[in-house]
This record gives C-alpha cells, sequence and structure tokens, in this order.
C-alpha cells in the first residue's frame, strides 16, 4: 500500500469530508448548532392575529408597502443564548446556510451582515428594529422571503465558526395588487348590487368606497400621487412609489391616471357611469388608478368576494341621486390596489312583486295577510275533514 | 302541463316495456325462487318521498311580470305514516311534507324600466294529507307498480321581498290532492333489496311521478296543478 494515501493530507480531507456526515448521522450533534430561538414579540401598528403564531417566522401576514415606508418597529426575543457570546451577529441569507463561516467569507454576497446586538450575557436578549434594517424594501417587488441568521459571536461582523445561531424567516411583498376591473353598478331603491372582476393574486379583502355630491363618504381621504404610470387597470405588479409622497390633503383630482382605461369614467376624473352607461355620476375628482390613503370605507368585504349589495339609503341618498362606487383590492401584506374604475349607482323608486299585486295603496308596501285574518271556509273544512279522518283510523287500530 | 300529460304514458309504456323483458322474467323467478317473499320482510310503517318538480302560482300578470318564466322548482320531502293495512289493496295513513321554491326578478322603475334591485317571492308548502297507497299489483301480481292517492290541506307560508326590505308575507290554505305511479326498484337486485330491508328497515325503494294541485290562497292564489318526479323508500 502506498503510505502517502495515509499521510496528513490525506486524513485532513477526510476528516472534512465525514465530518458533515458525521453530524447529519448524529441529530444531538447537529442540533447543539442551532439552539437559539428568534420569537416575534411585536410589529409595531399590527394586530394580535397578525403576529407570528410561532417563533422563527414572519410569513402568515407578509411584511407590507406600509410597513416598509414606515421603517416599523419589529421587537424580537433572542433565546437560548450560549454563555460565551457577546454579541448577536444578525446577517440576511441569498439562499445560503449563512451558519457556515464559508459563507460568510466576503466572497460572494450570499450572506450580508446587518447588525450586532450585545448580550449583556443574557441568555434571552431583546432586540427592538426597524423592518428596513432585516429586510429589503426595494418596492415594487412581489411576495419573497428572506433568512435572517443570528449567530453568537464575539465579533461583528462574525467570518468565524459560530457556536450557536437561530433563524427568522420574513415574508415581503411590497408590490400593490391590481385594482378590480369590469366594475357594474345600476338603479335601486334598498339595494343595488355593483360587482367587479377580481384582479390576481391572494387577496386579503376589498374595501368599498363611496362618493356622494362629489364628496368621499365617511370623510377623510387624500390621493397619493401615482408618479410613474398607474397601471391599476392593466395587471402589472408595480403601481409606482407608494402613498405618502406627494399626498394631496384634498380630494383633488390626478388628471391622466385614469389608466383603467376599461370605461367608465372620463379623462378627466370628475365622473362616471355604470356599467350600462344609464346612470352617471359625479367621482368628486377620484378616477382609477388614484391611490387613496387614510380614507374610511363604507364597506369591508372578503378577499374572494366580487359583489357587495350597496343600501344607497345608508348613503344619504334620495330619489333619483347617485354616488360613485370605487373598490381597492387589499393582499395578504395588506397592500392596497389603486382605486378601480367607478360604478355608478342611483336611487329610484321601484315596484317589486308585492307593488305588483296591488298591496301598497297604505304607506308603505305590506302585501301580508292581517294577522288572525279569516281563512277560507273550504280550507278549514278540509282541516277538520282530514284530522277526523285520521282519528277514526287510529281508533280502528286500536280496537283492533 | 304538457309535459305532464307526458309523463304518465312514459312510465307505462315503460311497465309494459318491462312486462315483456327478460328483466322481468327474472324477477318473477327470483320472487318464487325466494326463501323469503317479500311479504315477510321488516314491518312497512313509513314512506319516505323526496321529490322536485316545477311549480308557479296562478298569480296571473303580475307574477309573470315580476319573474319571467322562473317556473321554481318546488322542491319537497314528505313522510307519511301508515295507520292501516287494506289487505289486497294497501296501506292508509296521513301524511306531512315541507317544500320550498323561490321566485326572483328584477324591480322596475315606475316607468317600467328595468332596474338591478332583486324582488323575490318565496312559498314554503306544508301539505298535511291523507293517504292511500296501492301496492296489490307489486305485492300479489308481481307487477312492480304502486299507485298513491292523496288528499288534504296545503298550508303555505309565502313572503316578498325588495331589495333589503321583506314587503310582505302570509300563509296561505287550501286543498292539496296527488296521483301518484310509483315503480318500485326492488326487480333489479332482489338480493340487493332484501339486504337494505335486514340492515336499514328499506322495504322498498321506487321512483315516482306524481300528478298533484294545490288550491291554496292567500291574498293572493298559490295554487298550481302541476307534476313532480322523485325518490322514495317504504320503511
Amino acid at each position: 500500500m502506498d503510505r502517502t494515501l495515509l499521510g496528513p493530507e490525506v486524513m485532513r480531507r477526510l476528516v472534512r469530508t465525514l465530518l458533515p456526515a458525521a453530524a447529519l448521522l448524529l441529530p444531538a450533534a447537529a442540533a447543539e448548532a442551532q439552539t437559539m430561538t428568534v420569537c416575534i414579540e411585536l410589529i409595531e401598528g399590527r394586530d394580535a392575529d397578525e403576529l407570528p403564531s410561532e417563533c422563527g417566522m414572519i410569513t402568515n401576514v407578509p411584511i407590507g408597502i406600509d410597513e416598509c415606508e414606515a421603517n416599523t418597529r419589529i421587537r424580537m426575543q433572542v433565546n437560548n443564548v450560549p454563555a460565551g457570546a457577546s454579541l448577536l451577529d444578525f446577517w440576511r441569507s441569498q439562499g445560503s446556510d449563512c451558519s457556515q463561516s464559508l459563507e460568510r467569507d466576503g466572497e460572494d454576497d450570499t450572506c450580508l451582515p446587518l447588525f450586532a446586538e450585545e448580550t449583556a450575557d443574557q441568555a434571552e436578549v431583546d432586540v427592538t428594529v426597524g423592518v428596513q434594517d432585516l429586510v429589503d424594501c426595494t418596492l415594487g417587488q412581489p411576495m419573497q422571503t428572506s433568512t435572517i441568521y443570528v449567530l453568537a459571536a464575539d465579533t461583528s461582523p462574525e467570518r468565524g465558526e459560530v457556536s450557536a445561531f437561530g433563524t427568522l424567516t420574513i415574508a415581503v411583498d411590497t408590490a400593490r395588487p391590481d385594482a378590480p376591473t369590469d366594475m357594474e353598478g345600476g338603479r335601486g331603491d334598498t339595494s343595488i348590487p355593483v360587482k367587479w372582476d377580481l384582479s390576481a393574486g391572494n387577496l386579503f379583502e376589498h374595501r368599498i368606497y363611496a362618493v356622494v355630491g362629489g364628496t368621499l363618504v365617511g370623510g377623510g381621504g387624500a390621493i397619493a400621487d401615482a408618479g410613474a404610470p398607474a397601471d391599476a387597470g392593466g395587471g402589472g405588479e408595480d403601481a409606482g412609489p407608494p402613498s405618502d409622497a406627494g399626498t394631496d390633503a384634498g380630494m383633488t383630482s390626478d388628471a391622466g391616471t385614469d389608466a383603467g382605461g376599461t370605461g367608465g369614467t372620463d379623462a378627466g376624473g370628475t365622473g362616471g357611469t355604470d356599467a350600462g352607461g344609464t346612470v352617471a355620476c359625479d367621482t368628486g375628482g377620484l378616477s382609477a388608478g388614484d391611490l387613496l390613503v387614510d380614507a374610511d370605507p363604507v364597506e369591508v368585504v372578503g378577499g374572494t368576494v366580487s359583489e357587495v349589495d350597496i343600501d344607497p339609503r345608508d348613503l344619504g341618498l334620495g330619489f333619483g341621486e347617485s354616488a360613485a362606487i370605487f373598490v381597492v383590492a387589499v393582499d395578504q401584506a395588506r397592500n392596497e390596489s389603486p382605486l378601480s374604475e367607478p360604478a355608478c349607482i342611483e336611487r329610484v323608486e321601484t315596484i317589486g312583486f308585492c307593488e305588483r299585486i296591488g298591496g301598497c295603496e297604505d304607506e308603505g308596501c305590506t302585501c301580508g295577510a292581517a294577522p288572525g285574518a279569516a281563512r277560507s271556509p273550504v280550507a278549514l273544512g278540509w282541516v277538520a275533514a282530514l284530522a277526523a279522518g285520521a282519528l277514526v283510523v287510529v281508533r280502528r287500530r286500536r280496537r283492533r | 302541463m304538457a309535459r305532464t300529460l307526458v309523463l304518465v304514458p312514459v312510465t307505462l309504456a315503460a311497465l309494459v316495456a318491462f312486462d315483456a323483458s327478460p328483466a322481468r322474467a327474472q324477477y318473477v323467478a327470483e320472487r318464487q325462487m325466494s326463501a323469503r317473499p317479500a311479504a315477510l320482510g321488516t314491518p312497512e310503517r313509513f314512506a319516505v318521498e323526496l321529490r322536485g318538480g316545477p311549480y308557479t302560482p296562478d298569480v296571473g300578470p303580475p307574477l309573470d311580470d315580476s319573474f319571467g318564466d322562473d317556473d321554481g322548482p318546488l322542491l319537497a320531502g314528505e313522510i307519511d305514516v301508515f295507520l292501516l293495512r287494506i289487505p289486497y289493496v294497501g296501506h292508509v295513513g296521513i301524511g306531512g311534507g315541507f317544500g320550498w321554491t323561490r321566485y326572483t326578478g328584477r324591480a322596475v322603475t315606475p316607468d317600467g324600466e328595468e332596474t338591478e334591485e332583486e324582488t323575490s317571492l318565496t312559498l314554503l308548502p306544508i301539505p298535511i294529507l291523507a293517504v292511500l297507497r296501492i301496492d296489490v299489483l307489486a305485492r300479489e301480481l308481481d307487477i312492480p307498480l304502486l299507485v298513491t292517492g292523496k288528499i288534504g290541506v296545503d298550508v303555505v307560508p309565502w313572503s316578498v321581498t325588495k331589495g333589503n326590505e321583506d314587503s310582505g308575507s302570509g300563509v296561505g290554505v287550501g286543498l292539496h290532492w296527488g296521483v301518484q305511479l310509483g315503480l318500485e326498484l326492488d326487480f333489479f337486485d332482489r338480493a340487493a333489496a332484501r339486504s337494505l330491508d335486514e340492515e336499514w328497515g328499506i322495504n322498498h325503494t321506487f321512483v315516482f311521478g306524481e300528478l298533484f294541485g294545490s288550491h291554496a290562497e292567500d291574498q293572493f292564489s298559490l295554487a298550481d296543478v302541476t307534476w313532480a318526479i322523485g325518490l322514495g323508500f317504504i320503511l
């Protein structure tokens, strides 16, 4: 046997090859390297049901445009920090295992150092950072996930081996959903269906806004300048920079953003019609493609709902008065689409079945019989005969 | 109504065809060879029927103007309780049912223009009946045919809506009658039919067509003479 085969270099290669396999075969040894957990305790502005249900991830409600824009604060707790570690070193993975020192050697960008936090020799360390410190908030990117590695370290950035680490998976979605299309309104007295075609994607809800007499119902509301050509009706992911830049305090018309292009609005954004073209309405300067901020919807329906019944009386409409209805789609990251094109509704006096059979002579339509009204004697006779017959049969049967 | 008139001859033709078919011969042979004649099955106490068919109350132009050609359908169920068996005739009993039908259309403006607002009429017929179910053909002559007559009272709660509002409701009452022709399905597989009886107490399964009339009235007529088809079980 050639002795060089058993030389020190060969032995080193052998050990290097076998060590990862040994780690896989010995779960206890492998688990020892990942003893820390990262639990989210607070995401500023979120309700409790929108927080992660388990440690190590923020994926149930992805980080959205508003949270990225506002650099929302996230408070996390890192548990099981080893006693010897003086720092928690945060890295963002670009698809690599950042617990491996080879991935943190700086030769490529597969792992990016973020920041470090002192442990103060505590086993549990609270860390509060802005969302921009953790993830790439480049606007317009559709849903993507990033993994944050938290390393037990002594230096920052830590490029050597670490004794412990934890991970946090974060989903980020800074692309707006498309606005609903093919809006349909109509006329009615107490209920007018407003319909639309759902936009693509997994939507969380739809927000319904109404403009009556040129004023947004519920007050508030401002139009954010869509900036770049809005593609509300066109189906693109990027509707331009989000919200607050260039926000108008009033409801000024964002002329030229009639991006829906599907009919129903005029170019100036001051009027609209229903799908049938029989109802016209004042949109108060709003038009398809506008980004509405800080406005109160008149109704909110689910993400898979494509029709809502509007009671024009709830909007304060009298007979002959109309309103413009806009719909905004909201995705799972709570990103809002631009406004849909308007659907016009008009309150009109209507005649239904009850009125047609002549039951509405008095105030209101009560075409039902008054309680206790007399029944046909023939019908009552049949009831009595049936009961008597049944009684006879039962008695005869008992006798037998 | 024309469809009603078609139903009866079609059923009769099917029965005639059945009578001459090999299936008929097999059915008779199985009945004769059976160690346990059908009459010796579990006691027959109930009949359960599920049915559907058109129903258009005789309201006239207001109904047509509001709902167009909407003819229901009326979906209903019925349970009959057999109180008495008349030898060589069949069962006498009482029955009760529950049905549902709804008509929808568009409300119009006073000028007659159609709007997007919905108006509807909902009927919930509840017949209370005396029932005579003649099964002598099936039990004594091996012809799997049931003839049933029903007569009683229809109680018909109804309600009308327009948009978000209930604009009227009431209860109509009137005579209800029906004539039913049923075809027992046991002959397809008598062993399975017996098994159903032994395990579930279902003596017979049958399909049927029924011509029936309701003469219920309230402020307006809820009456109609129409037909239904369905599936029934004798338990």
